[in-house]
């Protein structure tokens, strides 16, 4: 017989928090050129989604757990980063001269939308790492896994 | 004639050596603690209070120091993490197929 749920406080605490939870991430991270935030604290709010998700599965469930694919899109926040640094040098900028991006905007909008490039793969690299390091975890004791590397 | 560590990891295990005795080495270079006349401590960070909206526009101190004064240095933090959640991928996924890998030695399973 499989269990539907660990428990129920479990399940109903996490059904509440983890809707709020992401949009405070996303919140957290455009609102980071403003006020306290960036994309550390969403990239790891956003995991804890992912997380709790995660936690609240029932313990005999066959867990999906993403090892290789969340690595791949941790080095896309990386990736994200470097390729909007990029972007301003064939305008004439230097690396990261977030005023110089080719966007039909004035000046300092320019500059928060190119802040706010690469804390969006600030928060990619965060909250993909933040999750293989638990699905990572997670495959050890598992029986049926034989140790493939993908 | 069974292994305790392999040759590889031997290798690993002085490569590993070899770049901390670089880093420690490095250490030397870097300026002095609890000098006041530090180039941290100089003008530096007067120069961002001061400065920091007019040059970059931005309304938050902190972003325009982590985003534009020291753009380089977030992008290789989240390198660092990147590198973190790498390692531990890595070292999860070794010992997983450590069978495999070194052909199923049982004393390498003992161990933990």
């Amino acid at each position: 017989m499989k269990a539907t749920t660990n428990s129920i406080i479990l399940e109903v605490a996490c059904r509440l928090l983890i809707p709020v939870l992401i949009v405070f991430g996303i919140y957290v991270l455009v609102h980071g050129e403003y006020s306290p935030g960036g994309g550390f604290q969403a990239g790891v709010v956003l995991a804890l989604a992912v997380i709790l998700n995660r936690v609240m599965e029932p313990a005999d469930t066959k867990k999906g757990y993403w090892t290789f694919k969340i690595i791949a899109l941790a080095g896309m926040g990386p990736v994200i980063y470097i390729l909007t640094g990029l972007w301003s040098i064939p305008f004439g900028g230097n690396f990261l001269e977030y005023s110089l991006l080719p966007l039909a905007v004035h000046e300092a909008e320019r500059h928060l939308y190119g802040i706010l490039l690469i804390e969006v793969g600030v928060t990619v690299g965060v909250m993909a790492t933040i999750i293989s390091i638990f699905d990572s975890l997670g495959k050890v004791g598992d029986p049926d896994d034989h140790g493939s590397l993908l | 004639m069974k292994h305790r560590f392999s040759r590889l990891s031997l290798a690993y295990g002085l490569i590993c050596l070899a770049v901390l005795g670089i880093m420690v080495y490095c250490t030397t270079f870097l300026p002095s603690y609890t000098q006041l006349d530090n180039p941290a401590h100089r003008n530096v960070a007067e120069h961002y209070i001061t400065q920091a909206k007019a040059e970059t526009g931005s309304p938050n101190m902190v972003t325009a120091v982590l985003a534009d004064y020291r753009g380089l240095d977030t992008l290789i933090e989240t390198s660092v993490i990147f590198t973190a959640g790498v390692v531990t991928y890595a070292l999860i996924a070794i010992r997983r197929r450590k069978n495999y890998i070194w052909g199923g030695d049982e004393d390498l399973e003992s161990d933990d």
